[in-house]
C-alpha cells in the first residue's frame, strides 16, 4: 500500500518535473537578462515583476479570466454542436457532402479577424459576437474530424448491422458516431485553444470585460506588467482547458488504442 | 397488430420450425472496373444446403467466395439467379434477422463489453420478431467465456474475441450461420481448439452453417459436405460428401479417409 503510494508519487513527479524544470530555466534566463541589461519596465518587464502585478490584482485577473473562459467555452460548445450536426448531415450522402463542404471551407478560409468588427456591428458589444467568433473557429476542425471518424467505421461492423436490417440511424447511433469519438477529441485539442483566441479577438473589438480588453487597456496605457500579466493568464487558461480535454478524453476513450500505451510510456 | 399481420407472423414461425433449407440457384455476378473492364466473378453457381447441415466452401483466392456470401446474406444483389433461405428471399431473411455472420476479423465494437457486443443484434431492427433470441448469459457460458461478460474486447485474446463474435452471431438464433474464414487470423493451436468448440456449439444449437475456409483439413474435419468453387467466372462447383463419423475427435484426423478426403479437395481445386 505504502509502496504503491510512493510509486504513484514518483510517477507523478516524472510526469510534471521535466516541463517545470524547462519553464523555470526559461524564466531564470529572462529574469537575469532583464536585470543585467537594465531594460525599462515599460518595454520588457521581468517575470518577477509580472508575478507581483498578478498577485496584487488577483480579483481583477480572475474576474476577467472567467469572462474569457466563459465566452470561449460557450463558443466552443456552440461550434461543436453545429459541427456534429453538419457532419451527420454530410454523412448521409456524398451529394450533401459535396454541396456543403465547400461552404464550410469558405467559412474556414475567411480570416475571422476580418469579420470580427462586422460582428460587433451586427450583434453589439455583449457576449454574442465573442461567442460567435469562438464558435466559427471551433467549427471547421471538429466538422472535418467528425466526418472522417464516422466514415472510418469498420466495414465488417456496418455489414453485420446491415445483414440484420438495422436502419441507417441505428447504424449511426450504434457504430458510426461512437467511432468518431477519438477523432473528435483530437479536434477538440486543436479547437479549444483556438476558441480562447477567438474570444480574445472578439474582446479586442468591443466591450470592457475579459483578458482581451485588459490587453488593449494595458497597451493604451503602456502598462507592460499588466499586458504581460494578461498574456500569462491567457496561456494558463489555454493549458487548463487543453488539460481538461485530455482528462475527459482519457475517461471516455478508455477502449481506444491511443490510451493503451499510457503505462508503458511513463 | 391487426389480424392479417398476426396471421403472417404465425406462418413465419411455422416456416422457421419446418425448414432451414438454403437454395442457391444459377447465381451470376460480374463487376465492371473503373476502366470499363467487365470481370465475371460468379458464373451460374448452384447448390443446396439441407437443414442443420454443415457445409464448407473452399476455393482459390479471388474465386468470389466473399461475394457469394454477401449475395446469400442479401448485402449485394446478384446479376441473375435466386437465393432462398428457408423459403424466404435474402432481403426478407435480413428483415427477420435470420442470418448470423462471423468474419475473419472478430469486428467487435471496442467500446462495448462482451455482454453488450453479444446483445448488439438484438438491439437493432426492432420490427423483427425477437422471441427466438437467446439468453446472453447462457451464450457466454456456451462459448466458454464465463466471468468475462464485463470485459472489453481489448482485454481479451484473439481466440476469445472470435468466440464473442460467434456468440454474437448466435444471439438471434439464426436459421443460417455464415462464417467467412472465421479462424483465419488465429494461431494454429487456438485454431484447432476452436474447431472442437464450433462443432460442440453446432451440435447444441443446430443452425445451418455455411463455412468458408482456405484450409482443406479444416473443411474436412468440420463439414458434412464440401463445395469446391471453381476459379472466378469459370465452370461448375464440385461437391464432396464427408462421411466421417460424428462426433469428430482427435482420432478422426488419423483415419485414412480423412487424408483421402483432404487430397480429393486439393485435387479438385487445382483443376
Amino acid at each position: 500500500m505504502l509502496i504503491n503510494l510512493t510509486n504513484r508519487i514518483k510517477e507523478l513527479l516524472c510526469l510534471i518535473a521535466p516541463p517545470i524544470i524547462v519553464l523555470l530555466s526559461i524564466f531564470g534566463v529572462w529574469e537575469i537578462s532583464v536585470r543585467a541589461s537594465g531594460v525599462e519596465e515599460y518595454i520588457m518587464p521581468a517575470p518577477s515583476g509580472i508575478i507581483i502585478e498578478i498577485a496584487s490584482n488577483v480579483t481583477d485577473y480572475s474576474f476577467n479570466a472567467l469572462v474569457t473562459i466563459g465566452e470561449a467555452i460557450m463558443g466552443f460548445i456552440l461550434g461543436v454542436i453545429v459541427a456534429i450536426i453538419g457532419a451527420i448531415v454530410m454523412y448521409q450522402s456524398r451529394f450533401l457532402e459535396r454541396g456543403l463542404l465547400p461552404v464550410a471551407i469558405l467559412i474556414k478560409v475567411t480570416p475571422f479577424i476580418a469579420i470580427a468588427p462586422l460582428f460587433v456591428i451586427w450583434f453589439g458589444f455583449g457576449l454574442i459576437p465573442k461567442i460567435l467568433i469562438a464558435a466559427i473557429i471551433t467549427f471547421f476542425p471538429v466538422l472535418v474530424n467528425c466526418l472522417a471518424g464516422m466514415r472510418a467505421t469498420s466495414v465488417d461492423i456496418t455489414d453485420l448491422l446491415k445483414s440484420l436490417n438495422a436502419s441507417r440511424s441505428e447504424i449511426m447511433i450504434k457504430a458510426s458516431i461512437p467511432n468518431s469519438y477519438p477523432y473528435l477529441f483530437a479536434s477538440f485539442k486543436i479547437a479549444i485553444p483556438l476558441a480562447v483566441i477567438g474570444a480574445v479577438v472578439g474582446e479586442w473589438f468591443s466591450g470592457d470585460k475579459g483578458l482581451g480588453s485588459m490587453i488593449i487597456r494595458a497597451h493604451n496605457n503602456l502598462d507592460m506588467p499588466q499586458l504581460f500579466g494578461a498574456v500569462f493568464i491567457l496561456s494558463f487558461v489555454g493549458v487548463l482547458l487543453t488539460g481538461l480535454v485530455w482528462y475527459v478524453e482519457q475517461k471516455v476513450l478508455f477502449w481506444h488504442d491511443s490510451q493503451k500505451n499510457r503505462e508503458t510510456a511513463l | 397488430m391487426n389480424k392479417s399481420d398476426k396471421k403472417a407472423s404465425d406462418k413465419y414461425i411455422l416456416d422457421r420450425s419446418l425448414s432451414n433449407r438454403i437454395e442457391v440457384s444459377n447465381i451470376c455476378k460480374s463487376y465492371t472496373s473503373n476502366h470499363g473492364v467487365n470481370t465475371e466473378i460468379l458464373n451460374s453457381i448452384t447448390f443446396e444446403i439441407g437443414q442443420s447441415e454443415f457445409v464448407s466452401i473452399v476455393g482459390p483466392s479471388g474465386c468470389g467466395k466473399t461475394t457469394l456470401l454477401k449475395i446469400i446474406s442479401g448485402l449485394i444483389k446478384p446479376d441473375s439467379g435466386k437465393v432462398t433461405i428457408g423459403g424466404d428471399s435474402p432481403l426478407k431473411s435480413r428483415g427477420s434477422k435470420s442470418i448470423g455472420y462471423v468474419f475473419q476479423d472478430p469486428a467487435l465494437i471496442p467500446w462495448r463489453t462482451v455482454y453488450e457486443n453479444i446483445r448488439l443484434p438484438i438491439e437493432v431492427n426492432k420490427q423483427a420478431d425477437d422471441t427466438n433470441s437467446r439468453n446472453i448469459e447462457e451464450l457466454i457460458s456456451l462459448v466458454g467465456l464465463d466471468g468475462f461478460s464485463k470485459h472489453y474486447p481489448h482485454q481479451l485474446s484473439g481466440g476469445m474475441r472470435q468466440r464473442v463474435s460467434l456468440a454474437r452471431a448466435l444471439s438471434i438464433n439464426p436459421k443460417l450461420l455464415i462464417m467467412d474464414e472465421p479462424f483465419g487470423a488465429l494461431d494454429e493451436i487456438t485454431r484447432e481448439s476452436m474447431r472442437y468448440e464450433l462443432l460442440d456449439l453446432w451440435t447444441k444449437t443446430k443452425p445451418t452453417i455455411l463455412f468458408v475456409t482456405h484450409n482443406s483439413a479444416e473443411a474436412v474435419f468440420l463439414s458434412d459436405r464440401i463445395i469446391v468453387m471453381p476459379k472466378a467466372g469459370a465452370g461448375k462447383t464440385t461437391n464432396i460428401t464427408v462421411s466421417l463419423e460424428r462426433p469428430r475427435t482427435e482420432n478422426t484426423e488419423s483415419e485414412e479417409m480423412f487424408n483421402q478426403l483432404i487430397n480429393q479437395v486439393r485435387r479438385s481445386y487445382k483443376c
